[in-house]
């Protein structure tokens, strides 16, 4: 059913309140006619893949059919009750449902999105991931004046690129309260790999609480949410199993700096509801699929504060997407996606049996949870959620010995952040070890510089004399690359994680190697105290200097994460070449999630010129103030005379 | 009716405006699109109350204790009030002292205030004595997590005394949560007409053990020792007052 009604979306001329639910394709609707006769009342409005039980159209070898070269769709923004998991709530919709309609185009169309605001405050649609005209980018009081209510805004651009992407507002906090939606872009040239079956997997959480109120919470009291602090208990055990000195000397570390261990997500599953499309995990969303096909998932984070660690038990994993672009095939048993970033997976489920796909919350407060089956109605067992992690020394950014990790506090709350978790590539089928030696993190210098190769990671570097002021209430001693680590609670299960470092563009890229001509260091910071978040220690609003960048330039934009919770940094308008150790086979990604004391470099040559949005995708942190622009602009006379 | 609430509106604004906070309406981008309200949130006005003790004491006639924190404004810039008083249950000789201070973020965890206070004493009785000082302190968390507020006041007669009070929270679970409590005042000069002398006037402990029904709403149960100390001790023994106290407290602490 997924890919009916998409196509669906293309035709404009009818209602946008039955866009996406009654008109078939000549084509779809004979393989769907039975499925859809099925479907009566609400449902039928309904788009197909947040439907409790989704079945795609078989998908011919070779790719989807295209969309048209133009496609035209409606979407309709406004207060809507929804049902979550029984629940009635108010909401914010595209097209009555939570998420919106999945877009479907054809790369080197156009696509032509006219959007009507229902509500009584400003909106706004942003197009994660796609490379758009500066006007047609819907970043309110940036690149365009947003929606007024009662009004519609025509967004049209040309579409460069495939892929798997996603929408959502850049207004206020409507992300949060249902503003968002799937988009994929089917390639031109053959996909480099094939599958039987594909369905979208929009993982978001929700919350039955106003989001302005939760906002306000957490300004009040910042672990509001906070549910899994270390306790007295936790001492007397930790007292038990490590002594009285470790255990003394690890609380005695954390507490002398006012940083809590487990600080891994503001808003949590005491609020929270973590969904899959739409789908709380009792509803148990379930994909069809006939034993032995291969199934391509295409995940999306459309979370507004919530990363998820996604496994589907029994089944292994082949990543053949990320950020919507091919990349070299990497088999896998688990993957951290952070907000905003997609990630493509193929799976051939066989027998006649069900499979999890389980993506629990990175701070194991709360869990989505979906199903793959023959058949309606089969469960397999859900997984429990794993303890919750603490942060470790290496978050804090505490100097590490050159033999490897000198643990500042005891080890007990320490990750092991050797690649031996990491996923091997399977197509050229090296172990991790392998790899890890071809990506060494060259030796330690006392500042990044701009003779590092294009494509290398950066060298662990001390952190300057700035602390950032009083918005920023950390200063990580050193901060290293960490892309080959998997993350906080990750990679101690016994089976493989995904990790930054495994990933290589699909086709080698010759010209990534073009090195950067400057360099810009920009510092994530915060204080969780007063839920102050900011860049360079300065909130949004306290108009700091646009980012000066020329078009067709090309720099180097390294991120140092002062904090101790990662960011994921999205970069409208422009890709960011993640330098993870790859050389030419830099991958381009639109989001990095970025680790606690972590530094992270990506090359950037920005082809269109405008003011561009670059924040944190957590949504609070963003509307805090983790946020900046990124000026593009024609470069002058003198410049361009050069040789 | 509504020109109160205008006027209550106005004087908000007003208020909105010396704290540094986003003006209505917001300003422009650079480059001339309007700033729309997405981009303000980050420099929005909040009012905080937090009363975090909020007791009954029932040592000899029973006393209403209460020791409560609230502020208006935005992350740098806040207008802070504290008030502290007991008023015994019968008798009609309270006393509570209201500050009202300016606090600016200094550092990531301290604010410094300035600002004054007022101190009522013998409140209902016919020994009332008011008295307004100047105060200037801190208010932050120390490494370790205690919460910490120095002050110190000066008197129009340039009398110079101060309070200095830290607490701790010690969770037993998510819920249910220790906190003990340390509160001492001194004085630098003697005030016998309201019964202090120089030196340290009283020292307080407290470990109060509540349970949060929800994050806002949090009774307890306490046990609370204090008492007078140096010629503060002794002014007392003089007025027939007893010097100290113990006991178990029950309250409620609570925000919004």
């Amino acid at each position: 059913m997924t890919q009916v009604d998409d196509r669906l979306m293309h035709d404009s001329t009818r209602d946008p309140a039955t866009a996406g639910a009654e008109r078939v394709s000549r084509r779809g609707f004979l393989q769907t006619a039975s499925a859809a006769f099925l479907l009566t009342g609400l449902d039928r409005l309904t788009p197909s893949y947040v439907r409790r039980i989704a079945q795609s159209v078989k998908v011919p070898l070779g790719g989807a059919p295209l969309a048209p070269s133009v496609s035209s769709v409606d979407l309709a923004i406004r207060d809507t009750m929804v049902d979550i998991g029984g629940r009635r709530a108010s909401a914010t919709t595209i097209n009555g449902t939570i998420p919106g309609p999945l877009l479907r185009f054809r790369e080197g169309g156009e696509a032509i999105i006219r959007v009507a605001n229902g509500l009584r405050e400003d909106t706004s649609l942003h197009w994660h991931g796609l490379i758009v005209p500066n006007a047609m980018d819907g970043v309110p009081g940036i690149t365009f004046p947003g929606i007024p209510a009662g009004e519609t805004f025509t967004y049209r651009f040309p579409l460069g690129q495939y892929g798997t992407y996603w929408y959502h507002s850049h207004s206020g906090l409507q992300e949060q309260t249902g503003v968002y939606g799937p988009i994929i872009i089917d390639p031109v040239e053959p996909e480099p790999f094939q599958y039987e079956r594909e369905f979208v997997v929009v993982l978001s959480d929700w919350s039955f609480e106003n989001p302005y109120t939760v906002l306000d919470k957490v300004k009040k009291k910042a672990d509001y949410y906070q549910y899994q602090k270390r306790t007295v208990g936790d001492f007397f055990r930790d007292v038990d199993q490590y002594g009285w000195r470790a255990a003394i000397r690890d609380r005695e570390a954390w507490a002398k700096m006012r940083m809590s261990p487990v600080d891994l997500s503001d808003i949590t599953g005491a609020t929270y509801t973590y969904l899959v499309n739409g789908q709380p995990p009792e509803a148990n969303w379930t994909a069809l699929f006939n034993p032995g096909e291969r199934v391509r998932l295409r995940f999306i984070n459309s979370g507004a504060g919530s990363s998820f660690d996604v496994r589907i038990p029994g089944l292994e994993m082949t990543v053949v997407q990320v950020s919507g672009q091919h990349v070299q095939p990497v088999t896998t048993d688990e993957f951290r996606i952070g907000i905003a970033e997609t990630y493509d997976v193929i799976v051939q489920p066989s027998g006649d049996r069900a499979f999890t796909i389980f993506a629990e919350s990175s701070d194991r407060s709360g869990y989505a949870r979906g199903t793959l089956a023959p058949r309606a109605g089969m469960t397999a067992a859900v997984p429990r959620r794993r303890p919750r992690p603490l942060l470790s020394m290496m978050d804090m950014g505490m100097l590490m010995g050159p033999g490897g990790m000198e643990m500042g506090g005891t080890g007990m709350a320490g990750m092991d952040m050797s690649g031996k978790t990491g996923s091997g590539s399977g197509m050229a089928g090296m172990d991790m070890s392998t790899k890890d030696m071809a990506v060494a993190p060259p030796s330690r210098t006392a500042a990044g510089s701009l003779s590092a190769p294009p494509g290398a990671l950066p060298v662990p570097t001390a952190h300057g004399p700035s602390t950032h002021g009083r918005a920023n209430a950390s200063t990580p001693m050193e901060t290293r690359s960490r892309l080959n680590e998997p993350g906080s609670g990750l990679g101690e299960d016994g089976w493989r994680v995904l990790v930054y470092t495994d990933l290589r563009a699909f086709k080698p890229r010759p010209d990534a190697l073009h090195p950067p001509v400057r360099e810009i260091e920009l510092h994530l910071t915060g204080n969780m105290e007063r839920f102050m978040w900011s860049i360079d220690g300065k909130k949004f609003s306290e108009a700091p200097e646009p980012i000066h960048l020329t078009r067709g330039e090309r720099i180097r934009l390294t991120m140092v994460n002062d904090t101790m919770m990662p960011h994921p940094m999205h970069l409208h308008g422009m890709w960011m070449e993640l330098e993870n150790g790859t050389m030419g086979d830099i991958p381009r990604v639109h989001t990095i999630l970025v680790k606690p004391a972590e530094r992270v470099s990506a090359l950037v040559t920005p082809n269109h010129v405008g003011p561009w949005a670059f924040h944190c995708h957590v949504l609070l942190h963003m509307e805090m103030g983790m946020f900046r622009v990124v000026q593009v602009s024609e470069p002058s006379v003198a410049v361009r005379s050069q040789p | 009716m509504s020109t109160d609430r205008a006027r209550v509106c106005r004087a908000l604004s007003l208020l909105a405006a010396l704290l540094g906070a986003a003006p209505a309406g917001g300003q422009g981008m650079p480059g001339g699109i309007p700033h729309t309200t997405t981009m303000d949130m980050d420099r929005q006005i909040r009012v905080f109350a937090l009363a975090d003790l909020l007791e009954y004491v029932p040592n000899g006639t029973g006393a209403i204790r209460a020791d409560g924190l609230a502020w208006i404004g935005g992350d740098f810039n806040r207008l802070y009030f504290r008030l502290d008083g007991e008023q015994p249950v019968r008798r009609s000789d309270g006393q509570t002292a209201v500050d009202v201070t300016y606090g600016r973020l200094v550092t990531p965890f301290w604010t410094a205030l300035i600002g004054g206070r007022v101190e009522l004493r013998g409140l209902g009785s016919s020994r009332r004595n008011t008295r307004g000082l100047l105060a200037v302190g801190f208010e932050g968390m120390s490494p370790y997590f205690f919460e910490v507020e120095p002050t110190l006041y000066v008197s129009r007669t340039g009398q110079v005394s101060g309070r200095f009070a830290t607490s701790v929270d010690l969770l037993f679970t998510q819920r249910l949560i220790l906190q003990p409590r340390v509160e001492t005042n001194f004085a630098v000069q003697a005030v016998p007409e309201i019964g202090v002398g120089a030196g340290v006037n009283d020292v307080e402990l407290g470990a109060r053990m509540r349970y949060e029904i929800r994050r806002e709403v949090a009774p307890y149960l306490g046990l609370v020792w204090s008492r007078q100390t140096g010629a503060t001790a002794g002014l007392a023994r003089a007025v027939g007052e007893s010097v100290g106290r113990a006991g178990l407290v029950a309250g409620v602490r609570m925000w919004r």
